[in-house]
């Protein structure tokens, strides 16, 4: 595409988006409100509502309506999860994003206790890096009875936060004989333990040890080039890649750790 | 303040089944002794100092618990402190946190605890206009009734809200924050920050009251003698940027130099990478002013195993800083305790190594290396620590930048 053609295709969408904002803004929103709030309407209708209003709103309204629908324990799934993505694409947005915040926080952790909402809602808490989910997850992979996700998944959520707790629990799983036999709590550990110093031994035996997969060592690979490049040396590539696991994965650990190598060089 | 079951402290085990001293901060171990002392002493004078003493992140109550636990435990203390009026000694505390804001709940703690010192100052002003740059994009929801700000029940607040309150609060001592809330309000922040700036302004604009004496000074902080540690740590051994290892005597006898701390994985804006940004303009002012030769610079990690040669390099680089043999950015690789005691650190770590809070620090040392100023617990002005590190230069500081003549030591809180 021409430079020429690039910003017509630009001008050509801003023009839809503004035609489509001074149309939204003659909308009236009353009936939309009042579908909204009809709890007798089809849960999938009051969500379409929802998403006219928010539109109708335009981008600098504080959306009371979406954070009540989301806050609302009592609300359909459907309409509470309609409004949680129209609530996180707004957030992006939102002229006002910070002012309501507060109020879009407190109503994600109110979705938590939905199950059909939980995996939307932990996403966005654990990205905002939200103090009081991160403990949940904390206690979760500790309890496993009381988790409200398996400990990869809550591994991975947590692992946007070094200064959530999450390299002590990463290391015991690691370090856990029976945590290791479940391969995807292993790899999301291994992964958290590339920002550890002190893992720096565990990581180098794992490389070594040709009885973890392919991808745990391949990880231990990254996360010792990321951690004490010296560790990731010749020996250490020989020895890593002149075991028994079989000549296909000896080569594709073998050219894993030349990439790393040469990307560092 | 409502307390939690013990068993959500992050700690294993009941509460000190021994009788604690409540008042001797050296016999608080955990979130939970914590927690009984300040439901004892609260609002109890012959606490303040107990407390005061726990806010100090060198204490053992920090050591092993992470951030989260840190925040929690710092907060109670604030709100005990000024749960009858809040004490002077313990401001300088309470406007770290503002101008360093990066908790909701620990932000709203600090301006909510503000308002009960005995009078507004205009000193608080920045530290208050510094908390609403940094905290209205990471705001929340808190209950300051409730220990650790969430929880079910208990009346809700922002750390917005109650910035916002004590800049109002401030009356006639917070005319610096006009133009900045001004400025707020015409961005169209949205109704109820508008609403709570307006008013802000109001109160500014309509008390009467005459200012105490410091109110329109903008008085200084508090300023204490430091005495100089004693330990030699002449050998302890650095790498720098470049990889070289180094000695503490070959970084800094000779000359006198500047000294800042920060980690790279510190994640709050108002700290390390705001340090490291004004370490660069330090290091342009220095040369600029013709005593870039004269006076070396160094920024030390505070994670020195995870904070390697090339990482200290690129991050210091990314925040316009000129790495260079007078300009050192270093890692120890010798004994980091022993660092950390000559400099008295205001740092302490969680259970996996990882920095769980640190104050803001500079210090300017002398040719032999010995500490002669510390700027701590607030944000260091460059020009400050020039001038206070040519004063060290001894008669070559006549062609240097004008000093006020500190003769002794100080350390700035």
């Amino acid at each position: 595409m021409s430079t020429k053609e690039y910003r017509q295709k630009i001008a050509q969408s801003v023009a839809k988006a503004t035609r489509s904002r001074s149309t939204a803004a003659q909308i009236d929103v009353k009936p939309l409100r009042r579908i909204i709030t009809t709890k007798k309407a089809a849960a999938k209708t009051r969500a379409d509502a929802l998403g006219r209003l928010m539109r109708a709103e335009g981008p600098d309204v504080v959306p009371e309506t979406a954070l009540q629908r989301l806050a609302d324990p009592k609300e359909s799934p459907v309409v509470r999860l309609a409004a949680l993505r129209l609530l996180q694409h707004k957030q992006i947005f939102s002229s006002v994003a910070a002012e309501w915040r507060p109020a879009y926080l407190d109503a994600l952790r109110t979705a938590l206790d939905e199950p059909k909402l939980r995996s939307a809602a932990l996403e966005i808490l654990s990205g905002l890096k939200d103090r009081k989910t991160q403990a949940l997850l904390l206690e979760g992979i500790r309890q496993p009875r009381r988790a409200l996700v398996p400990a990869d998944q809550a591994l991975r959520l947590l692992s946007s936060d070094i200064h959530a707790d999450v390299l002590e629990a990463a290391r015991s799983l690691a370090n856990d004989q029976q945590s290791r036999k479940n391969k995807p709590v292993f790899l999301q550990a291994l992964r958290i333990l590339a920002s550890d110093p002190a893992s720096v031994g565990r990581l180098e035996e794992v490389l070594a040890n040709d009885s973890h997969s392919i991808d745990a060592r391949r990880l231990a690979a990254t996360a010792l080039n990321h951690l004490s490049p010296e560790s990731l040396n010749l020996r250490t590539a020989r020895s890593a890649t002149s075991t028994k696991a079989g000549p296909k994965r000896n080569d594709a650990l073998a050219k894993h750790i030349e990439t790393l190598q040469s990307v560092r060089r | 303040m409502r307390s939690p079951a013990v068993s959500c402290c992050g700690k294993s085990g009941p509460v000190s089944a021994e009788i604690l001293d409540l008042r001797a901060p050296e016999q608080v171990r955990t979130e939970a002794d914590l927690i009984r002392v300040v439901e004892t002493g609260r609002g109890d004078s012959a606490y303040t100092e107990t407390f005061l003493a726990l806010l100090d992140e060198r204490h053992g109550v920090y050591r092993g618990v992470g951030t989260p636990v840190v925040t929690r435990m710092r907060a109670a203390l604030l709100l005990a402190l000024a749960h009858r009026a809040l004490p002077t000694a313990a401001l300088p505390f309470v406007l770290e946190e503002l101008e360093t804001a990066h908790d909701a709940w620990l932000t709203a703690v600090a301006a909510h605890v503000l308002r009960k010192h005995p009078e507004p100052l205009a000193s608080f002003a920045q530290p208050l206009l510094s908390a609403t740059l940094y905290i209205r994009h990471r705001d929340d929801v808190v209950r300051l009734a409730n220990y650790g700000g969430h929880g079910p029940g208990g009346e809700t607040t922002t750390a917005m809200a109650e910035v916002m309150r004590t800049i109002a609060w401030l009356g006639r001592c917070g005319v610096a924050c006009l133009s900045s809330l001004e400025d707020l309000l015409a961005q169209n922040p949205g109704p109820a920050t508008a609403a709570m700036a307006a008013t802000a302004i109001k109160a500014i604009r309509e008390d009467d009251q005459a200012p105490s004496a410091e109110c329109c000074g903008g008085g200084e902080a508090l300023r204490v003698f430091f005495c100089g540690a004693a330990q030699d740590i002449s050998s302890l051994r650095f790498q720098d940027h470049s990889g070289a290892e180094l000695s503490f005597a070959d970084a800094f006898h000779g000359r006198p130099s500047i000294v800042v701390f920060f980690y790279t994985r510190c994640d709050n804006p108002a700290k390390c990478p705001l340090t490291m940004y004004k370490f660069g303009r330090l290091q342009r002012l220095l040369q600029d002013s013709g005593i870039g030769d004269a006076i070396g610079t160094a920024a030390i990690t505070y994670d020195p195993e995870y904070d390697r040669a090339g990482r200290l390099f690129q991050y210091a680089h990314s925040w316009g800083v000129n790495p260079s043999p007078l300009n050192r950015v270093l890692r120890t690789v010798g004994e980091f305790s022993a660092l950390r005691e000559y400099f008295e650190l205001g740092v302490n770590f969680g259970a996996s190594g990882i920095v769980n809070r640190h104050q803001l620090e500079a210090y300017v040392l002398d040719k032999q290396g010995h500490i002669a100023h510390v700027v701590a617990r607030r944000r260091w002005d460059e020009a400050e620590l020039v001038r206070l590190a040519t004063s060290l230069l001894g008669p070559l500081s006549l062609s240097g930048p004008h000093l006020d003549s500190p003769t002794a030591g100080t350390r700035v809180n």
